[in-house]
């Protein structure tokens, strides 16, 4: 079954990747290479940063998008990027995450069912 | 999905309970699909009752059941593709992840059948972490106690719709989020899964305690409905401390019922209740299991039905043995160092030393915010600076305590408390 980990941040620590505090980029990629090494690791993408990104939604009773700068304003957390792991049960996509350094520094990792098509 | 709504079903379910459950759980195992064992183990059943009358009860009736609830979810797995390939889904995926013998608990029924008790598997799997706290007790008592929806929302004080809403939605999460039904192949994950299944049974007990007059009887049945729960847990772990700590703590609660309340309903203090009407079977029982406990292992049930069997061995409430409890107390701390044990102990040591060294530790407590809100905190006080001759202040705390119950039962008692009728005695117990 596959599983998505979302590397959750906060917006009041968002430091993913930089030096002083928070997951490092060394960490990530230790951490890929030992679900590579146990056959598990299935896809993901890391993100930059969410001050970055543009949210684009059609308001209700329009047909034009509304474009503006940066992330949903009411929520204080983002994604950082995800892995995609393929185990047998939820158990052991808890176990993996467990170990992601996403899960360490005040990040979170939010453990979802990937629909598969 | 038959939600045993239909007339008759419930009857199915209770007339043969153990059967059903026990039933349900190898099926689960076996299929690893909850729905489908649901479905065939509701068919199983009634395909009983219809031929068992005029064919007779067959020697082991489990056998039977399991026998023809196979049959059925191979009849419908070759009818129905989806299910064949949600099957095979989970077999490839799960199949190496049974542990065939390790976990299995071969349990004599009546009839000397020694077919595995597969429910332990329910249990856990039911107390998931993955699974909400709350949705655990319900799941356990629905799926593990047998009890129909309705009867688990009746339980609960939950309307019909919304437990059935509720049921459905737990259930669908354990199939989408790939929740396992199985016991944990790794004894570290069946340790931290362990505590998990103790404290949603001591949840369905402290919702069949709480229980008052006039609310549906099934919920003061969830005492001994948490008490089945638990000797199936003991009975599935016999070596493990908790389990009969847990089992002993239940049992030696339970052994006061009779004397719990007066004839109105409300509850008598521990210090008031007539030792006679304790029921001597339970506490027997209970105290054999409390020092089993207490030999395997000091956990936090193990710990807390050894203070209840010290309640339990003194003939009068003068008689206990404070400084034992105490000493129990100090140990639960180390476990468990919450406001809450930290306040019963307090409660003993006013016993053992005094009123007022009692109140100096309770008042220790007074901002912590666990406790703040919570009633017998501000009843101890209450009942402690009666004792000390502090009626004004008494008073307060009596005011606060009644503000924060919602039992009308246990507010009787605060009011009585509180003009002075009974000869005073500790909380509710």
């Amino acid at each position: 079954m596959k599983y998505v980990m979302l590397l959750m941040g906060t917006l009041d620590e968002a430091r993913c990747g930089a030096e002083d505090d928070g997951a490092t980029m060394e960490e990530f990629i230790a951490f890929d290479r030992e679900l590579e090494e146990a056959g598990v690791l299935a896809g993901g993408f890391g993100l930059d940063g969410p001050e970055l990104g543009t949210s684009v939604t059609i308001p209700e009773g329009s047909d034009e998008p509304l474009v503006t700068a940066g992330p949903y304003a009411e929520s204080r957390e983002f994604v950082g990027g995800t892995i995609v792991v393929d185990v047998a049960n939820i158990d052991e996509a808890i176990r993996w995450a467990a170990r992601s350094p996403g899960a360490r520094h005040g990040g979170r990792v939010e453990v979802r069912p990937m629909l598969e098509f | 999905m038959p939600e045993h709504g239909s007339p008759g079903d419930g009857t199915i379910a209770r007339l043969h309970r153990e059967e059903h459950t026990r039933l349900l759980a190898t099926l689960v195992r076996r299929f690893g699909d909850l729905d489908l064992a649901e479905d065939v183990a509701q068919e199983a059943m009634e395909a009983a009752l219809r031929t068992w009358p005029e064919s007779g009860v067959p020697d082991e009736p489990l056998a039977w059941l399991i026998t023809t609830a196979k049959r059925r979810a191979l009849d419908r797995v070759r009818r129905d593709a989806v299910y064949a390939q949600r099957l095979a889904l989970l077999h490839i995926e799960q199949g190496a992840r049974h542990a065939p013998a390790a976990d299995q608990v071969t349990v004599d029924g009546p009839d000397g059948d020694r077919i595995p008790d597969d429910r332990l598997t329910m249990l856990l799997g039911c107390c998931h972490p993955a699974i909400a706290p709350a949705d655990r007790v319900m799941l356990m008592l629905r799926f593990v106690g047998g009890l129909t929806t309705a009867e688990v929302a009746a339980a609960l004080l939950v309307p019909v719709p919304t437990m059935q809403a509720r049921i459905t939605r737990a259930k669908r999460r354990i199939r989408g989020a790939g929740i396992p039904l199985t016991v944990p192949d790794d004894p570290e994950v069946l340790a931290a899964r362990l505590p998990l299944v103790l404290t949603a049974v001591s949840l369905v007990f402290t919702e069949g305690y709480a229980a008052t007059s006039g609310e549906a009887p099934l919920r003061a049945e969830l005492t001994a409905e948490a008490i089945r729960l638990a000797r199936i847990l003991h009975r599935s772990l016999p070596g493990e401390s908790e389990p009969a700590g847990l089992l002993a703590l239940l049992l030696l609660t339970e052994a006061r019922a009779p004397a719990r309340t007066d004839a109105a309903g409300a509850p008598v203090a521990l210090e008031d209740q007539d030792r006679g009407r304790w029921a001597r079977d339970l506490i027997a029982e209970g105290t054999a299991l409390a020092e089993r406990a207490a030999v395997a292992g000091a956990g936090r049930f193990a710990v807390q039905a050894a203070i209840a069997a010290v309640h339990a061995e003194a003939a009068t409430f003068a008689g206990t043995d404070w400084a034992q409890i105490v000493a129990l107390y100090d140990l639960l701390l180390r476990l468990d160092p919450g406001p809450v044990v930290r306040m019963n102990r307090a409660v003993a040591v006013g016993r053992r030393d005094g009123f007022a060294e009692g109140l100096a530790l309770l008042d220790e407590l007074g901002d912590e915010p666990e406790l703040v809100r919570h009633h017998p905190f501000h009843l101890a006080r209450a009942l402690t600076l009666d004792r000390l001759g502090r009626t004004d202040e008494a008073r307060v705390a009596y005011v606060r305590a009644l503000e924060l119950v919602d039992n009308a039962g246990e507010r009787r008692f605060i009011r009585r408390r509180m003009d002075g009728e009974a000869t005073g005695g500790d909380a509710p117990a």
